[in-house]
């Protein structure tokens, strides 16, 4: 065991200097040893080297429209559990900004509270109903239901849980079953 | 420097398709007979190579035509050869060694006779691991016992019994091969 390289520049290009002549044969054979590599290891190595600038960018589209696709799909449906939900808009955005400051109402509690029969809830239904039809320009008629509803579901994505105030128990909003006009005055009287 | 090679480096510096094949299919057996030396299986070589020619062409910028652009390719295989040993290493690294039984007239037939290349190579792979793989870092690759300890993080000393070791079993082997060859006689090693 002599010759210890030290810091050599390339020790695989020499050979130790206490190498027997047998040793010294069986260095030289195997240096000049050459082996076929595998056919698909050029492949392989070839596109291991390959530039893949291309490859990240392509990813990220990818990945923003599978995003933007995904946010679209999550909207369509929010704005469709909220138009089955909500069954009135705030009549003004001022309004839905102070919906939005108060705290969100108990629904259980609502729903105890406010029977459709009572007097309270007529009487706050029709002085809505007055006060839209005297908003409105004489000879025009009032818009119906389903475009005011829809200006709710423009303004949804601001305030989702002012409209879902509103609403409160999904199994009462059943398109249809009528109940929606007479939840409509519980959330009048909820605010006032 | 060859100077078809330096035109060839320069051309794969400037990441040209044409010339990394090029390179690659010039160099590519020795690469790969490197990376069989230090592996059991061509798959595991396959992937040493693949790494080592991925390190090749990373790092071609860094390497300069005053030194030999082979030997350079060597080194790096070895090394990742090397990584993937320790990476793959399952046992310890005297726990392959199997002793052999080494007479005297074997190691004195080695020395007078001339081996073929599947004679070396039946030789080495009959080395265990761990000794194999010091007597090619240290008799065929160049690297001193330093190195041999730093690569394969183990103590100077260690690297130095067991390329004493794996020398006599080499050359014990080899004689046993060649005077089975004399005497026709495949089994009468021992």
């Amino acid at each position: 065991m002599t010759s210890e390289k030290q810091h050599s520049p390339s020790p695989s290009d020499q050979a130790p200097g206490d190498l027997t002549p047998l040793e010294i044969s069986i260095r030289e054979a195997l240096l000049s040893d050459a082996i076929a590599p595998p056919a698909g290891l050029e492949a392989r190595v070839m596109r291991s080297i390959a530039p893949r600038a291309l490859m990240p960018l392509k990813g990220r589209v990818m990945g923003a429209v599978a995003a933007g696709v995904l946010l679209l799909g999550v909207g369509f449906w929010s704005i469709g559990d909220s138009q089955e939900s909500a069954p009135l808009s705030p009549p003004s955005p001022p309004s839905m900004e102070h919906a939005m400051k108060e705290p969100l109402p108990d629904v259980s509690k609502a729903t105890d509270t406010v029977h459709p029969s009572s007097p309270t809830m007529d009487e706050a239904l029709q002085n809505e109903q007055r006060s839209t039809s005297e908003a409105m320009p004489k000879g025009q008629s009032m818009p119906e239901e389903s475009t005011v509803r829809l200006d709710a579901e423009a303004l949804s994505p601001l305030v989702p849980s002012a409209l879902e105030s509103g609403g409160g128990d999904k199994t009462l909003s059943t398109p249809g079953s009528g109940v929606q006009t007479e939840r409509r005055p519980a959330n009048l009287e909820l605010k006032q | 420097m060859d100077p078809e090679l330096k035109e060839l480096l320069m051309r794969c510096k400037a990441e040209e398709r044409s010339a990394q094949t090029a390179l690659y299919r010039r160099f590519a057996p020795q690469v790969f007979a490197t990376a069989m030396r230090y592996t059991d299986s061509r798959e595991t070589a396959s992937d040493v190579a693949q790494e080592s020619w991925v390190k090749v062409f990373k790092n071609l910028g860094k390497f300069t035509e005053f030194k030999s652009f082979e030997g350079w390719v060597r080194r790096i295989t070895v090394n990742t050869a090397i990584t993937h040993y320790r990476r793959n290493l399952k046992h310890k690294y005297h726990s392959d060694v199997e002793e052999v039984l080494i007479t005297p007239r074997d190691m004195e037939a080695a020395k007078q006779a001339d081996f073929t290349m599947a004679e070396i190579q039946t030789a080495m792979a009959a080395l265990p691991k761990g000794y194999r793989t010091v007597v090619q870092l240290y008799l065929v690759d160049g690297y001193s016992h330093k190195e041999i300890a730093e690569m394969l993080g183990v103590d100077v000393n260690t690297s130095k019994s067991q390329l004493s070791r794996g020398r006599k079993q080499l050359q014990a082997f080899l004689g046993a091969m060649s005077q089975r060859a004399r005497s026709h006689e495949p089994n009468t090693k021992e």
